[in-house]
């Protein structure tokens, strides 16, 4: 992990919000790298100054505006009022205007619910909890993972090469991996979300990670679990925790490459590389 | 801030004087602490003051079993950056305390409470909500992105920026850590 990403990450560090990977790693950097710490020990002293500095106490008097100002707030007692004949009508006009209005919100309401009934149910709810436990399954057994993923949505084999007759794009993998990584399979999944390319590699020492490329930004696929924003290569790089291992999300050209696997930042960092390379020269 | 009794939402919306005023009590130290840092100490108190009137006038949106701190911390928040965009407060930096004027038994405490709030008061207003209810309210980065209504993963690296930030100001102003 270099002092870029450290940087990105300190206050988190700081503030004990990280998890417990991305804590150790940056704690390994720290000890190591002069500049992080002493940036570091000013966080320190800036949150022992914000606690000795205390308030001194607010005016005694400030229920008393307080409730002042809720007495104002309180509805005038109805008055008596003489009605004519035309404020009458007037209101009835009003009125029927109003009737009128209520009962061409009450049809467009109906009328928009019962599109979206129309709609497959909850299918994104659904989608959140498929994707949740594809991202659960994964450090365990990634092909697994992969397995359960497929079956739940149409797929199709592809070679990286192929897949541009699918998707309308020639993938990033399609360029190669790094030195280290291979492609175990490549298919074209159609999620409700949307259509993507998904890659499931391996690393030298045989463990495996998987590329997904989309056309959107996808936050979705990682429903509520936090994200840490870092700068990876110029780039901006959402990091999840996941058990035991890690994800990424960035732009990387046109489109977006997502990350399911990573084993430190500082791989996530390397592939950010990469994939950037790659986009320079057209792939992406 | 103490627990409050279960009913205490509902009779404060019936306009119950006493139980607004118990609601007013628990949370008052709380709210001008945090207004004292984010609009500084001449208009702490009129600002605190709008955040109960808010309080009250908006309680009936309030979803009980939701925390209530976030939602008094997420007004409270609101109305100070409403108030400082209108006044563009953060264009001028007050001299609280003229350092020649300063008399020589005073205390560090009154020393660091001066350049801090003077330190903050340089800060980007956003940048100084996102300290102040991190450092002075204690809040996780949960609590501060509901507050705010900022996602999450923003809130580390806001807190990165006014932290320097806020260490270079401090250092201007002849902070001695």
């Amino acid at each position: 992990m270099n002092c870029t990403v450290v940087k990105e990450l300190l206050s988190a560090y700081f503030d004990g919000e990280l998890g417990a990977k991305l804590h150790q790693q940056v704690q390994e950097h720290v000890e190591d790298c002069s500049v992080c710490r002493r940036e570091l020990e000013g966080f320190r002293r800036l949150a022992q100054l914000a606690s000795e500095a205390t308030v001194a106490p607010p005016s005694a008097e400030l229920w008393q505006r307080v409730e002042s100002g809720l007495d104002q707030d309180a509805p005038p007692p109805p008055a008596l009022r003489r009605t004519s004949l035309s404020q009458l009508a007037m209101s009835w006009n009003t009125r029927r205007w109003t009737t009128l209005a209520a009962l061409v919100l009450i049809a467009v309401t109906v009328g928009i619910l019962g599109y979206r009934s129309m709609s497959p149910p909850h299918e994104h709810h659904q989608f959140a909890e498929v994707f949740a436990e594809y991202l659960d399954r994964f450090k365990s057994d990634s092909r697994d993972a992969q397995a359960f993923l497929l079956s739940k949505y149409h797929n199709q084999p592809v070679t990286p090469e192929s897949a541009i007759d699918r998707v309308g794009y020639r993938p990033a993998v399609a360029g190669g991996l790094p030195d280290g990584y291979s492609v175990v399979s490549t298919h074209v999944v159609k999620m409700p979300c949307c259509t993507c390319v998904e890659c499931l590699c391996q690393r030298a020492d045989g463990t495996t990670l998987a590329i997904f490329e989309h056309e959107e930004d996808e936050p979705e696929w990682f429903d509520k679990r936090p994200a840490v924003n870092v700068i990876c290569q110029s780039k901006q790089c959402a990091l999840f925790e996941l058990p035991g291992t890690m994800a990424a999300s960035w732009k990387s050209g046109k489109r977006y490459v997502t990350l399911i696997g990573a084993q430190s930042v500082g791989e996530v960092d390397k592939l950010v590389a990469w994939f950037s390379r790659t986009s320079e020269t057209g792939n992406l | 801030m103490a627990e409050l009794p279960a009913d205490v939402f509902a009779s404060c919306r019936a306009g119950d004087r006493s139980a607004q005023r118990s609601l007013f009590e628990r949370c008052l130290s709380q709210v001008y602490q945090l207004m004292v840092r984010l609009v500084g100490v001449q208009d702490a108190d009129d600002l605190t003051q709008q955040v109960f009137l808010q309080v009250f006038r908006k309680l009936h949106q309030f979803a009980e079993g939701a925390r209530f701190e976030t939602w008094l911390y997420r007004l409270a928040t609101n109305e100070a950056l409403q108030f400082l965009r209108k006044e563009r407060r953060w264009r001028f930096q007050p001299l609280l305390v003229d350092p020649m004027s300063k008399k020589p038994d005073e205390s560090d405490e009154q020393d660091h409470r001066d350049l801090l709030e003077q330190a903050l008061q340089r800060l980007d207003p956003v940048l100084r909500s996102v300290f102040v209810l991190k450092e002075v309210e204690c809040l996780s980065y949960q609590e501060i992105a509901e507050a705010m209504n900022i996602p999450e993963g923003t809130v580390g690296s806001r807190l990165n920026r006014a932290r320097r930030e806020l260490q270079q100001h401090l250092t201007d102003l002849g902070w001695e850590a």
